[in-house]
């Protein structure tokens, strides 16, 4: 007999894996197939050879370099790795030879170089900025301030009292007298009200000394043409209210004692 | 493989598909070993094998969110082997120039390390030496699915269950496929066998 239809279940008959009936069914078949019981012989000494049949190990400077390579796939790399990547990469960047690197690493060095040098040799001519030293205020300084702003009141009240557009001589002369007082010390009241660091004194003053110089560096005629423009900017501003309640803030500082 | 194994590696791959690389390094850890063996069973070549071992763990790596589970973790895991490796030897097959140096290369180095190690060997250990050669031979005569089956068979202890999945074709062909190759191997083993 050539062949056998069932030759090919004895290898699993060998390695045991038929289910029992079958197992049996095929050792009966066996028993009476020659060519099956001489192929089973054959096959269990190719199985035994093949079950006792040992691998040349692996060497072991690859299995090495295979784990760690393949460690890559799973495990992050630490920091200092990166960092050290990091380096590397710059480094073979700055010894590239391509021509728009080459370019690059010129631009920088003289950028470099530009700040190094400005640095040593041409130090910041930016004049430095020096503060006044704050003055304290005394009782006095604030009693100036206050009788300043009690005498631009009247001058104020006469601006905008006047019902006249076109004042008299004597108005104009008077006006102009005051504004000329007032405007003398102007400089100096800025100062002080600088010092108090009040903002609502230091507006009013710089509204006031606008009005005292459209009076006192005018001529009379000037002042005449102009005069409702005058009490229109002292009106609008409320600048006698302001006056008043300045007066009483500078009380209430004085009260208060400095 | 035991119902607790083929749990954990079940745990593992859903870990893995949820994004942990620790569950992904523990199955890497746990097959590594078992996939460069099988990949140099089937090839012969260290260097070859190991190429081939990296790349089926980053293949599983990228399509692991593709498998479903229908075979385990680790039958998968050999398929994408066993493509590799014979995609490797179909290549190798077409270049005959390179695996001829190859295998010159090949045999020169182990005739340098036989010829330094034969001092050392006992009579036993050349006696299982030229057996092992004679096995390999044998093997490199099978076809591509006989060659797997054996080694599957044999040296990785995988059930006619298993191997069909690897292979992808049905139980009883991956059994005639085992049947064939144990009857070709027989004819080159008849002297070993009688020498026993």
């Amino acid at each position: 007999m050539k062949s056998c239809p069932f030759e090919h279940l004895l290898v699993s008959y060998v390695q045991n894996e038929l289910s029992a009936d079958n197992r049996l069914r095929l050792r009966n078949h066996i028993l009476n197939c020659d060519h099956c019981r001489n192929l089973l012989a054959d096959f269990t000494s190719v199985d035994r050879l093949l079950q006792n049949f040992e691998r040349k190990p692996i060497p072991k400077k690859l299995y090495r370099t295979y784990k760690k390579q393949l460690a890559t796939l799973y495990e992050p790399e630490s920091l200092w790795k990166n960092a050290v990547n990091v380096v590397r990469r710059l480094l073979t960047l700055l010894s590239s030879r391509a021509p728009a690197l080459r370019v690059a690493r010129s631009l920088a060095v003289l950028l470099i170089g530009i700040l190094v040098g400005r640095y040593f040799f041409f130090p910041s001519q930016t004049p430095e900025i020096i503060s006044e030293p704050r003055t304290t205020l005394t009782k006095d300084d604030i009693q100036f301030i206050s009788d300043y702003v009690v005498k631009s009141e009247l001058l104020l009240l006469t601006i905008a009292n006047s019902t006249n557009d076109e004042p008299s001589e004597d108005d104009i002369f008077l006006n102009k007298d005051i504004a000329q007082s007032l405007l003398y010390k102007t400089a100096q009241v800025q100062r002080k009200a600088h010092a108090l660091d009040d903002q609502i004194i230091i507006t009013f003053l710089t509204h006031l000394e606008l009005v005292l110089l459209e009076i006192s560096n005018r001529e009379d005629e000037e002042i005449r043409s102009s005069f409702q423009e005058i009490r229109n900017m002292v009106n609008e501003a409320n600048m006698v209210q302001k006056s008043r309640r300045l007066q009483r803030r500078l009380e209430k500082t004085l009260s208060e004692n400095v | 493989m035991s119902r607790l194994t083929r749990e954990s590696d079940h745990k593992l791959v859903q870990s893995a598909k949820s994004g942990s690389s620790a569950a992904f390094g523990k199955l890497v850890k746990k097959y590594q070993q078992k996939v460069l063996y099988l990949a140099f069973d089937l090839i012969h070549d260290y260097e070859d094998a190991k190429d081939i071992a990296q790349e089926a763990f980053i293949k599983s790596f990228e399509k692991l969110h593709q498998f479903e589970e229908r075979a385990q973790f680790s039958t998968w895991l050999y398929r994408i082997t066993v493509n590799l490796a014979m995609d490797q030897h179909r290549r190798r097959k077409r270049r005959p120039h390179d695996s001829l140096e190859d295998n010159i290369r090949e045999i020169e180095r182990q005739k340098t390390s036989e010829q330094a190690e034969e001092g050392r060997r006992s009579e036993r250990e050349l006696q299982t030496s030229a057996q092992r050669d004679e096995i390999e031979k044998a093997l490199q005569n099978l076809s591509e699915n006989q060659r797997i089956a054996t080694v599957l068979k044999y040296f990785h202890q995988k059930s006619s269950k298993e191997i069909a999945e690897v292979l992808g074709c049905s139980e009883s062909t991956a059994r005639i496929h085992l049947f064939r190759a144990v009857k070709n191997m027989r004819k080159h083993l008849k002297g070993i066998q009688e020498s026993l």
